[in-house]
């Protein structure tokens, strides 16, 4: 066995994956560092949960390679899984079986579980482990599936949309969660359709499209180079024109007493701008997915994988 | 606690799993078993004489045997109910054993864990292997402590020979459906495919020795073991048992390869 712990916890090279017609994922070329959090960001459909899958060999890739914690994948399945945590987007438990019961197994099968760490989070995670899984609720049983990811605090850990069903606040202790693993200098590979949920803790974030790699950024600056839209509420009818010139902007339409302007980079020269006029109420949301490859296809074409 | 200690590894909670299965095809066989023994005991020469009067086609349906009450008690048995229960039991946990975690959703939770695919399909093909041996055995157990209880004489009765080529038969069918599960990805082609083969070499079996020209190919279905052999009169016929054996472990080999070597659904 070749294994090297100054190497990557994942790499890929030219991996890709075709079903029939479909290219479910297309020559993708990725490394994930040690100790970082690393967001894969991508709308449903992108090939995430393909790479994912290639990754612990569930399926074959169509062609190229992938190595976990330095260990080619096709051929040390079963080191790597031996070595890392995952939690699946879709997946069932034993549903007869209490949540106890199922980590029980899961711990027994995999070894060196701390059952007083299982306790932990289990209470950080508010999870009532003594009911039969099947009688959980949809948030409920994601926490069993959480609790099973983190257990046996693995050196890289894979979860796949792991906030599905989970309420505001069992996110936050998600994130925290996240954050603990990477303050051990563990890595967490964290897939997402949503870049709110990646943001608050990933340091680096690939962007994957069509199966297609788009871009690998750190979080900040992919927050700089994403579209934003703002609405500003006037006083008055205020014409658009007054900030389509203005450096960043995109786009600028008038809507009655409103203007709403799409614009990407910084919002100070925008809001002096509006402030020429009587702001009346301003709202700015969040670049969406959407907004964030729109940034990348229109306005950093050379940036496209 | 016995329960939780069985969640040691895969083969523990298979045996977990499928225990209660199990248990229902044992009460199952025995209640089978106390059906005909009883009315056997109590008016079988009025069923004899009752079958005598059957057309062939008709007489076929409950397989070989020598024209007694204990004959046709057994037959009944070992025959035409038993292998049902048992065939089911078999064909259903073969493909589960193949794909059931994968249908259900807990694979990826399952081989998160350092598991080998051919290691968790080994590991339930083994537990049901036991379960019908298991069955099979204690079927023998309640049928000759039934016979002795109600006053019916098997010593004119192969029974052990009957339970092994019933077993032989059973994991056939039981390794065939395994397999095409595991081939595929699919419960439903290997339940469908040994199902309906199964049933198919029942009729082809019980129906074709009527045709004279078309006897022979009687003797190429699975089912021929139970019947055609004669296993209750003769015993067990070691060529047929061999190859049902071989082809059953040809189809578990099968399951094993393409299950390393194809995608995994969900």
């Amino acid at each position: 066995m070749t294994m090297n712990d100054a190497s990557a916890p994942i790499k890929t090279e030219g991996l890709t994956k075709h079903y029939k017609d479909v290219k479910a994922l297309v020559d993708l070329d990725l490394e994930v560092q040690r100790g970082e959090v690393f967001g894969f960001l991508g709308p449903n459909g992108a090939g995430k949960t393909t790479t994912i899958r290639s990754l612990l060999h569930f399926i074959f890739p169509t062609a190229g390679k992938a190595t976990v914690l330095g260990l080619d994948v096709a051929t040390y399945a079963v080191e790597v899984r031996s070595r890392i945590a995952y939690m699946p987007s879709e997946y069932s438990l034993y549903p007869k079986l209490t949540g106890a019961e199922n980590i029980t197994y899961l711990a027994n099968l995999r070894g060196g579980v701390d059952q007083g760490y299982v306790g932990e989070l289990a209470e950080r995670l508010e999870v009532d482990l003594t009911r039969k899984v099947g009688d959980l609720s949809t948030g409920n049983k994601q926490k069993v599936g959480l609790i099973q990811a983190f257990m046996n605090k693995a050196e890289l850990v894979i979860l796949d949309e792991p906030s599905t069903g989970l309420d505001p606040l069992m996110q936050q202790e998600l994130q925290a969660l996240i954050r603990e693993v990477r303050a051990d200098g563990r890595t967490v590979f964290l897939s997402s359709h949503s870049l709110a949920e990646v943001e608050r803790v990933a340091d680096r974030v690939g962007i994957l499209r069509q199966g297609h790699l788009v871009v690998v950024e750190r979080v900040d600056a992919l927050k700089r180079k994403a579209i934003r839209r703002i609405d500003l509420e006037f006083e008055g009818p205020v014409e658009a024109a007054a900030f389509e010139t203005i450096d960043g902007v995109r786009s600028a339409e008038s809507r009655g007493n409103s203007v709403v302007v799409s614009f990407e980079g910084s919002v100070n020269a925008l809001l002096r701008t509006a402030l020429e006029h009587d702001v009346v109420n301003v709202n700015s949301r969040e670049a969406d997915l959407e907004e964030v490859f729109l940034a990348y296809y229109h306005g950093n074409g050379h940036d496209v994988a | 606690m016995l329960r939780n200690r069985l969640l040691g590894n895969v083969f523990s909670k298979t045996i977990r799993d499928w225990l209660l299965w199990t248990v229902i095809a044992v009460i199952a066989m025995w209640l089978i078993s106390a059906m005909y023994i009883g009315v056997m005991a109590s008016s079988g020469d009025a069923y004899v004489t009752m079958m005598n009067d059957f057309p062939e086609a008709l007489a076929n349906i409950y397989g070989q045997n020598n024209g007694t009450p204990e004959g046709l008690a057994m037959s009944g048995i070992y025959f035409l109910i038993g292998p049902l229960v048992l065939l089911t039991y078999a064909i259903g946990l073969g493909s589960s054993a193949a794909v059931g975690e994968e249908e259900a959703g807990s694979l990826p939770i399952l081989l998160a864990s350092p598991l080998r695919r051919r290691s968790i399909l080994l590991a339930k093909a083994t537990v049901a292997v036991i379960g019908v041996a298991i069955i099979t055995l204690l079927t023998w157990v309640g049928v000759v402590a039934l016979a002795g209880l109600l006053g019916l004489d098997l010593s004119d009765q192969n029974v052990t020979g009957a339970s092994i080529q019933l077993l032989g038969m059973v994991l056939l069918f039981g390794a065939l459906a395994l397999g095409l599960s595991a081939w595929r990805g699919s419960s439903a082609l290997g339940i469908g495919v040994a199902a309906g083969l199964a049933v198919l070499s029942y009729f082809v079996t019980t129906l074709l020795p009527v045709i004279e020209e078309l006897a022979d190919l009687a003797k190429l279905t699975p089912w021929y073991l139970m019947s055609g052999a004669d296993a209750l009169s003769s015993g067990v016929d070691i060529a047929l048992l061999g190859i049902a054996v071989i082809l059953a472990g040809v189809f578990f080999a099968l399951g094993l390869y393409t299950l390393d070597r194809r995608d995994l659904k969900g």
